[in-house]
């Protein structure tokens, strides 16, 4: 098919067909060069990729330096240091980078689209019996009749890494059936794994209607799972023996249930709180169906119920949330001592205990009825109790970073899902499960061999070995590390490229300064205007020299000169230092744009304040003037 | 979403919490803006031996049962009360409590309140029987703690009122610190399930929604027409069983129940006020062969005291407030002697909070049936202690300091009834769960990471608002809407 054309020569022309054929983000540029338009026109890449010379991690605590892998037709070919690489595959510099499995979510919505508006308000005559449909008893429907390959959630959790996901349907407490995908493909069918996974359960109601609240959910649920049991049984009696019985009636949503009721596939519920895990675990223990389970953000208040799910021959899969809380932005220093007033009315009560004991009635007194009391009555000391209560707050938060590592301490074993997660902050949030003693191969394996072995497609998924199916995240650094980003991801083979966030905007945590952006040259003179919490202050800075080899001069409002010190541009940021007087030594960092510059400085003990610059000559550069 | 010096946590569960506290310790960056904790903060995971075998001493002891006993002890083993009498000797080692100048009565049974739980009302459909409070314990509601604090030990936690036949009501006790709502529930506790009747069943469906009940008569046949259809499917399952039928009926968790109900196994516990509507349910009841009912609020009870004494094999019973009406049209005829003379006619009775402050001061309820009515001190006491245990079928447990009852106990600084009493320490099976000494600011078990400090108080999380009709469908359509424009004149 491709004989005669070299298969190089039609890349561009394929980059091209494909930038115009497949919409891209900002953010990443997709490459898919075995999906031309017209398959009968353009002649087609070969699928076969050589990633070269790259730190292939084979399954956590498994790598292999200076390694190759090669992809060919959806499937790893080969991986080791010494493998060929065949004339007909693309090459993909891997130098620096790191290539691991592709990452596995074992709860979403990707590729589901939302319902629409509009329908939500059904008139129902009777709200105590609402269609089953309204109710949100749906395990009819699947997720692959509802999967669409062109949503955007697709994209998006790929870019985070993840190439296979458990994908089910948008509703209410019986939403429909799951299914295990891959994040790419050009059909609903090209990315289905497993069709029909899991019938997927939540403890959510259906508003205004029967059932509205938890309770009524899971009587709705014993309702339907002890129905779909009966009907099991008529079901075999009447195919014994079906003379003289009445026909027994099919319905969908009963017949959706019986592999759960068979224990051939689980009800997989998706509960974040401690309440919903308990709830999900006392259905599943009365009921007896298989039970997999994802979200758990609370699990550290339901430990020892997760721990029996995985004991006694029981292997409950369970997928730990990848969102994490936001603290809210309520620092001290936002409010105000509002609450201070109250004291005043209080402490006009001659009974109330403060402060000033004088006032108190204790038992000594003869005749008293009050105790005294010692507490600190909140009303006396606002402040303390803010700050009490701040830091409980603190403290919680930090239990769910540390719930990961404290499910990993419990002897559990739990995948990652991304359900009501922001794709964007998944691995983010990931490092900090890390930072929070999650140790990395743990993590790794979560995301990968453990995820795989959990929905049970352990021998074609979840590690970089002959023969598994291409899935693979290329990074450009350990995946731990803060600044790492994904540069390539294959699903079956099939490559998309993205650009990291630091090829746009430069870095400069330690890792070395970052090449100057292009165009940016900060030399020249600049009008630098410092607003502090003191004031605001002018003074003029000259910069001189080349990038990689800087100086600057600074001169103050009455004439002072001093040296800049530490003058560097990393990017299209400039740095330097200088001495600001009593305020000590200053630290400034700002961006410069053109002929402008904007930033930050900061005062040691005081807080900061903010810069503004405008070039107002140069720069001189060399080559201008040759 | 949703805390502990003296509360207990499942030692199993503690190494996960630990290691989390660990790891906040050692973790750089976040963690470091509060590497020293400010003074006074307790965290309520923080563990402590569940000690259950306990002395007090020297204590006035109000059996209930048995009288009362000056000077008394009570020996508390394994959680179980083990001796009560004067002098006791305890083995080695067993912690002592002096209660010297203080006085102990058995844990004080709440009969009727809407704590701990996620959800009161199912208010879409005038039968939910099949639904049950007991499948939403909530143990974060720190009003399971407050409640402690006033001496409290058990509660029968309700389904609200607005449906005819609501759903299956729990028993729980107040273990305060566990996370695993099992845990709350009162083993062996009759199961129940609550009716009700007038005007909320009324407004939320006749009103509401347009549909049967718009009236009490239309009450009466909601009740009549389930209870009917539940003897049928009864009938069709025994059918079943005997070979008469080739297959089982359709399974129907809501007539599981109300078949129970008439099999006597689940007992009524019926919101009610007026006179006639009393009067109806026990005919209705009696129709069935239902021997055994407990009326809640009951304020016009006082007006068919003798029809309730005489109600079954054994007397129906009466859950009441003591001074607690006008709040609606129905509840207009109402006296605070109801207790009294409910009792004096011989009617099981009890007082309730049906709230989560006043279940705070049940003690004070039950000394207001000695200004009205004149109470002894043991009737009144028995208001809120072995009455109600009886009227929940845990009275073998509960309700009174008994050899071999459970060791749930309340010590207060004076006689309970008496005004100026504090309650000091409350026992549940042994474990000090309350103690005034060791009341923690903070007694939250669990904390939203993501709440506002402080946190804004709504009537979804205010404690005392969660009554009968919390959660009502249509009730809640219209605190929505009242909040909705409150926010918007704001």
């Amino acid at each position: 098919m491709l004989s005669g054309v070299p298969f190089r020569s039609c890349l561009p022309a394929l980059l091209v067909l494909m930038l115009l054929a497949v919409p891209t983000t900002s953010q990443a540029q997709v490459m898919r060069p075995d999906e031309a338009p017209n398959r009968d026109d353009v002649p087609q890449a070969t699928g076969a990729y050589a990633i070269e010379n790259a730190r292939v991690v084979v399954a956590p605590g498994e790598v292999i330096e200076n390694g190759t892998v090669l992809v060919r037709d959806g499937l790893i070919e080969a991986v080791g240091r010494d493998v060929n690489v065949p004339y007909d595959a693309a090459r993909v510099e891997g130098d620096s980078l790191v290539v691991y499995a592709g990452f596995i979510s074992g709860l979403t919505h990707a590729g589901i689209p939302q319902q629409s508006d509009g329908e939500d308000d059904p008139d129902v005559e009777n709200p105590g019996a609402p269609p089953a449909n309204v109710a949100g008893i749906q395990p009819d429907r699947t997720a692959r009749a509802m999967l669409d390959p062109a949503e955007d959630t697709l994209d998006q959790l790929r870019e985070a890494g993840f190439t296979t996901a458990h994908t089910v349907p948008r509703g209410s407490l019986l939403p429909g059936r799951g299914a295990v995908i891959q994040l790419a493909g050009d059909s609903p069918g090209e990315m289905v794994l497993r069709e029909d996974a899991s019938v997927f359960a939540q403890f959510e109601g259906a508003d205004d209607v029967y059932p509205a609240t938890d309770m009524a959910v899971i009587a709705t649920m014993r309702q339907v799972l002890r129905e779909t049991e009966r009907r099991r049984q008529v079901r075999q009696q009447y195919e014994e023996s079906p003379r003289g019985l009445s026909r027994p009636r099919y319905d969908d949503i009963h017949a959706a249930l019986l592999p759960v009721v068979n224990g051939e596939k689980p009800l997989f519920f998706f509960t974040e709180g401690a309440l919903g895990i308990h709830r999900a675990t006392s259905l599943h223990e009365e009921q007896d169906f298989p039970l997999a389970m994802a979200g758990l953000q609370q699990s550290f208040a339901a430990t020892e119920t997760l721990q029996e799910l995985q004991s006694d021959e029981r292997s409950t899969p369970l997928f730990l949330s990848l969102a994490l809380p936001e603290e809210p932005d309520d620092a001290p220093e936002a409010q105000p001592d509002s609450a201070r007033p109250v004291a005043d009315t209080t402490q006009a009560d001659s009974l109330a205990v403060g402060p000033d004991t004088s006032k108190a009635i204790t038992p000594e007194r003869p005749g008293s009825s009050f105790i005294r009391d010692l507490r600190t009555r909140s009303y006396e000391d606002i402040d303390d109790e803010r700050e009490n209560l701040l830091a409980r707050r603190g403290l919680y938060a930090e239990r769910y970073y540390a719930n990961a590592a404290a499910l990993e301490e419990a002897g559990l074993r739990f995948g990652f899902s991304t359900m009501q997660a922001d794709a964007g902050d998944l691995l983010d949030n990931l490092r900090k499960m890390v930072e929070y003693s999650l140790p990395e191969e743990d993590a790794l394996a979560a995301l990968t061999t453990d995820a795989a072995a959990l929905l049970g497609l352990s021998r074609r998924l979840g590690t970089v070995e002959e023969g598994k199916i291409a899935n693979l995240v290329v990074t450009d650094g350990s995946l731990f590390e803060e600044d790492t980003g994904v540069r390539h991801v294959f699903v079956d083979g099939r490559q998309f490229t993205y650009e990291t966030s630091s090829d746009e905007t430069s870095s400069d945590e330690e890792g070395g300064n970052a090449p100057p952006a292009e165009g940016v040259d900060p030399a020249g003179t600049w009008e630098l205007e410092i607003s502090t919490p003191g004031g605001t202050q002018t003074r003029t800075l000259v910069v001189e020299g080349s990038p990689g080899n800087l100086t600057g001069t600074i001169t103050g409002p009455e004439g002072e000169e001093q040296t800049a010190e530490n003058l560097t541009l990393d990017g299209s940021t400039l740095s330097f230092e200088f001495e600001g007087g009593q305020a000590g030594t200053l630290s400034v960092s700002a961006t410069i744009s053109g002929d402008e510059m904007e930033g930050s400085l900061s005062v040691p003990g005081y807080g900061g304040g903010s810069l503004e610059g405008t070039r107002v000559s140069g720069p001189e550069r060399t080559t201008m003037r040759d | 979403m949703r805390t502990p010096v003296l509360l207990r946590f499942h030692a199993p569960a503690l190494p996960a919490f630990l290691l989390a506290l660990l790891c906040a310790a050692a973790v750089p960056a976040a963690a470091q803006q509060r590497d020293t904790p400010p003074e006074g903060i307790v965290d309520l995971y923080e563990t402590r031996a569940e000690q259950n075998d306990w002395l007090i001493r020297d204590a006035t002891v109000l059996t209930i049962t048995n009288g009362t006993i000056e000077n008394g002890d009570v020996l508390v083993q394994n959680g179980d009360i083990a001796a009560v009498g004067e002098d006791l000797d305890a083995p080695a080692g067993t912690e002592t409590y002096d209660a010297d100048d203080k006085y102990v009565m058995p844990g004080i049974v709440d009969a009727h309140v809407h704590i701990g739980i996620s959800n009161v009302n199912e208010g879409t459909n005038p039968v939910t029987a099949e639904v049950s409070v007991g499948d939403v314990l909530d143990p974060f509601d720190t009003s399971l703690y407050r409640a402690l604090a006033g001496g409290v030990t058990t509660s029968h936690v309700m389904h609200g009122s607005a449906n005819p036949i609501g759903g299956r009501n729990e028993t729980i006790k107040h273990r305060y610190g566990t996370t695993d709502p099992d845990d709350l529930r009162f083993e062996g506790a009759r199961r129940t399930v609550k009716f009700a009747l007038g005007e909320n069943p009324t407004r939320v469906h006749g009103v509401g929604s347009d549909i049967v009940p718009s009236t009490r008569m239309g009450v009466e046949q909601v009740i009549r027409r389930a209870l009917n259809r539940a003897e049928r499917y009864a009938a069709q399952k025994e059918a079943f069983q005997n070979g008469e039928r080739a297959s089982p009926p359709e399974h129907s968790e809501r007539l599981e129940v109300l078949a129970d109900v008439l099999s006597g196994e689940v007992k009524v516990h019926c919101h009610s006020y007026r006179a006639d509507e009393i009067a109806m349910l026990m005919d209705v009841l009696e129709d069935f062969g239902v021997q055994e009912v407990t009326f809640q609020h009951v304020n016009e009870g006082f007006k068919v005291a003798p029809e309730l004494a005489a109600f079954g094999d054994d007397g129906a019973g009466a859950s009441v407030f003591s001074d607690w009406w006008a709040y609606k049209f129905e509840v207009y005829y109402s006296t605070a002697y109801n207790a009294a003379i409910l009792t004096e006619n011989g009617v099981r009775t009890s007082i309730n909070s049906d709230s989560g402050e006043l279940d705070r001061h049940l003690y004070h309820e039950a000394a207001k049936t000695q200004k009205y009515g004149d109470l002894s001190d043991t009737q009144a006491l028995k208001l809120i202690t072995i009455n109600p245990a009886r009227q929940l079928g845990i009275d073998e447990r509960v309700g009174s300091i008994e050899e071999g009852k459970d060791a749930d106990l309340a010590v207060f600084s004076k006689h309970p009834l008496n005004i100026y009493t504090i309650p000091q320490r409350t026992y549940v099976d042994g474990v000090v769960r309350f103690d005034r000494q060791k009341d923690p600011d903070d007694l939250r078990l669990f904390v939203d990471p993501e709440s506002n400090i402080p946190e804004p108080v709504t009537s979804a999380n205010r404690d005392d608002y969660r009554r009968c009709m919390h959660g009502a469908l249509r009730l809640g359509r219209f605190a929505r809407t009242a909040a909705q424009q409150t926010a918007a004149q704001q």
